[in-house]
């Protein structure tokens, strides 16, 4: 389950049912429960929206990729989402499939770098994220990334 | 042609000749730069003729009062000491001593701010201004200590007042820096010429020492003050060498060999008089005393050696003489006695110069050459008895030697002891004996009389400017900065319109941290990064800040610590007021004008 663009063991969900962004990003947050990573789920999860406020980090072909760099991760901390029907994202309402939710702890500025510079990359190409939006299974789904 | 219709028509013939000659004469009689640093060259030279001259006087006045010895006997102080009673021997020195340094504790009130202290560190770290109150609290305690016989030599307060006097004129008419500094050298230059009725020695003395530099563009007005200098100072006292001494030959070839060895032997004695000097100083710095104690010991000591040897007082000039008529106070030289007076000439001169009295060492390193040129002289002589050789001879040139390798300065040692001299026939010998003494006393200590405390009052001037200079003096206004909120692509943008490696991070007028381009360089080829990243996500919260009350020192301990060439400069509630750089620092230590804000 472990890929070089995401940490091993990062929650996946691939049939995630969400009206909202909102929604759908608490949804994800959900998944890191139980982390030892992660501090506060629930403050994490206001840590990504206040992110959000600012402007919502939107690949484009349907990929949003919600983070935020806050002392409630020790670690870099990944969680990731495959939505059953679009939801709308951000004031312009773009349509967000794949959902790869992070958290970086403040003084990792060249990982977060890195780390979000390597995801998009890899989610550059179309026959990647095809990939993804078809894969059966988290192996599957995972592969496709490594 | 004809000149109607002529936009000058309106104009006689006579009267455009005329503006012509005039316009010819503004474009071809323009002061320019180099030609108005020589005219205030002349003058500076001049004047510190002058004050060279008031200061002599003034020492001659003072050291009547001091002995009783009639005034008007030239550099008689050997003579004067002779004919005082024991106890007065010991006690003039030391009265001095004590008016010297209770001169200096009083002069410690004054600190100098922005102008240096010394007028090498005037010309090579300063802005060409000296401090007024300094300089004349230094010369005044160098009164104190020459009239009353301290063993250091003159040449210190002279070039310090002239100096001073180049200073003054330079602030008064708001000259630019560098003709401000080039001046003051001017002034030392002045000091040094008329001390010894030596222009061109004057001239290398500043340029080979303080300058470190021969170019024309530094070296003309140099001499151009020094001739200057030399003229007012002979008008005044007559145009006689100082040490003129017996005519000297040079009877083959081979004789330039015992001057070689005499050159070899000198650089290696000098390091050894440059450790005793520093010697002097570290054993006066054991005993914690107050400056005007220290003084009147310097003094208490050159007055104990009197007692016995009265020829250990003064600057030496007068021993320099003896040693090269081969007459000790009108009694035949002896080595044995010349050996001891050395002894205790050097003892004094330690003792006078480790107890920071204000003067130079610069006659008592001719008298310690002369005497050990000549005591060489006494052993080539019995050695080689048939070349008719003269330890006079030798003096002299061990005088250049010794010079050469104690100042680091060979041109300036061998124009000094033909100008001291007059005498063309010496100039080989002298020559070959200096280098030779100078590249050995170099390798063996690479610091020179003068270079050592240059650099130390370098680095003194350096601390100085560094512990008195703000935060607040050195900043100006932060162009780079950009919202937490900005997004990937503007951050790339910024720092392609800026020269700095970091952008600082502004929120509400509130610093927030920086954004290292070293950090972003490798994903700048990255477009699909701009709407995934901001400037928040990137930037670097534990960035060191400047307050502007912090000095100069504390805020390099900063920049020591951190890898940034510019540091913003926050209030204690991190406002940001602006930034401070590296550059702006070492700027206004090279003594140039602040960057615009």
């Amino acid at each position: 389950m472990s890929s070089p663009v995401l940490p091993p063991n990062a929650p996946l969900i691939l049939d995630l049912e969400a009206a909202t962004e909102h929604e759908a990003i608490r949804a994800v947050c959900g998944l890191l429960n139980g982390n030892p990573d992660v501090k506060d789920v629930v403050r994490f999860t206001e840590a990504v929206f206040e992110r959000q406020k600012i402007n919502p980090p939107l690949l484009g072909s349907g990929i949003a990729m919600p983070h935020a760099r806050t002392p409630l991760v020790k670690e870099v901390v990944f969680a990731v989402a495959r939505c059953v029907h679009p939801v709308p994202f951000g004031d312009s309402a773009t349509p967000v499939r794949l959902i790869f939710l992070y958290g970086i702890p403040p003084h990792r500025v060249a990982e977060h770098l890195a780390r979000t510079a390597a995801l998009a990359r890899k989610l550059n190409n179309p026959a990647v994220i095809k990939g993804l939006l078809e894969a059966t299974d988290a192996v599957a789904f995972f592969e496709l990334l490594s | 042609m004809n000149d109607a219709g002529h936009p000058s028509s309106g104009l006689s013939r006579a009267v455009r000749r005329l503006v012509r000659v005039r316009i010819w004469l503004a474009d071809h009689l323009r002061v320019t730069e180099l030609q108005a640093t020589l005219i205030w060259a002349a003058i500076i030279g001049f004047l510190g003729a002058w004050s060279s001259i008031g200061f002599k006087e003034g020492t001659e006045w003072l050291h009547h009062l001091f002995t009783g010895f009639p005034q008007g006997e030239q550099e008689g102080y050997v003579e004067s000491f002779q004919s005082l009673a024991p106890w007065q021997r010991v006690v003039v020195p030391t009265l001095g001593g004590l008016l010297a340094g209770l001169t200096l504790l009083f002069g410690n009130r004054f600190k100098a701010q922005a102008n240096s202290t010394d007028y090498m560190e005037a010309v090579v770290v300063g802005e060409g201004n000296l401090s007024t109150k300094i300089s004349l609290v230094k010369s005044v305690s160098a009164w104190f200590s020459s009239a009353s016989g301290a063993s250091i030599g003159r040449e210190g307060p002279l070039v310090q007042l002239s100096s001073l006097v180049a200073s003054v004129l330079g602030k008064r008419l708001k000259f630019p820096l560098a003709r401000k500094r080039q001046l003051v050298a001017c002034g030392a230059a002045a000091g040094i010429a008329s001390a010894y009725n030596a222009p061109i020695a004057g001239a290398f003395f500043v340029a080979e020492i303080v300058l470190g530099s021969v170019a024309m563009e530094a070296f003309g007005p140099l001499v151009i003050s020094s001739v200057i200098a030399t003229l007012a100072t002979r008008a005044h006292y007559g145009a006689e060498a100082i040490y003129a001494a017996p005519v000297f030959t040079l009877h083959g070839n081979a004789e330039l060999l015992p001057y070689l060895v005499l050159g070899l032997v000198c650089g290696f004695a000098t390091p050894l008089f440059l450790a005793l000097m520093k010697a002097g100083e570290r054993a006066f710095s054991l005993v914690k005393l107050p400056i005007w104690a220290r003084l009147a010991i310097g003094g208490l000591i050159v007055g104990l050696l009197a007692v016995i040897h009265p020829e250990v007082v003064g600057n030496g000039r007068k021993l320099v003489f003896d040693v090269l008529h081969n007459d000790l106070l009108h009694n035949p030289l002896t080595w044995q006695m010349l050996a001891v007076i050395l002894g205790c000439k050097l003892v004094a001169t330690a003792a006078t110069f480790g107890s920071g009295a204000v003067g130079g060492v610069f006659t008592p390193t001719l008298f310690t050459g002369a005497a050990f040129g000549y005591l060489f002289g006494v052993l080539a002589c019995r050695l080689l008895p048939d070349w008719g050789m003269q330890p006079g001879a030798f003096g002299l040139i061990g005088m250049g030697a010794f010079l050469a390798a104690a100042t680091g300065a060979p041109i300036m040692a061998i124009i000094m002891i033909f100008e001291l001299t007059l005498n063309y026939q010496i100039l080989m010998p002298v020559m070959l004996a200096s280098m030779v003494a100078y590249y050995v006393c170099r390798s063996l200590n690479p610091n020179s009389l003068y270079g050592e405390a240059l650099k130390r009052k370098g680095a003194a001037a350096v601390a100085q400017h560094l512990s008195t200079l703000k935060v607040g003096d050195l900043m100006i206004q932060d162009s780079s900065t950009l919202s937490p909120n900005a997004t990937f692509g503007d951050v790339a943008r910024h720092f392609l319109q800026s020269r700095h490696e970091f952008l600082h991070i502004v929120h509400d007028g509130i610093f927030l941290g920086v954004i290292s381009l070293h950090d972003i360089k490798p994903y700048l080829d990255q477009p699909e990064l701009e709407s995934l990243l901001i400037a928040r996500d990137v930037m670097r919260e534990d960035f060191p800040t400047l307050q502007p009350g912090q000095t100069m020192n504390e805020a390099l301990d900063t920049f020591g610590r951190g890898e940034s060439e510019r540091l913003p400069v926050t209030d204690a509630d991190r406002r940001l007021l602006g930034a401070v750089s590296k550059t702006d620092v070492l700027l206004f230590l090279a003594g140039k004008p602040k960057r615009s804000k």
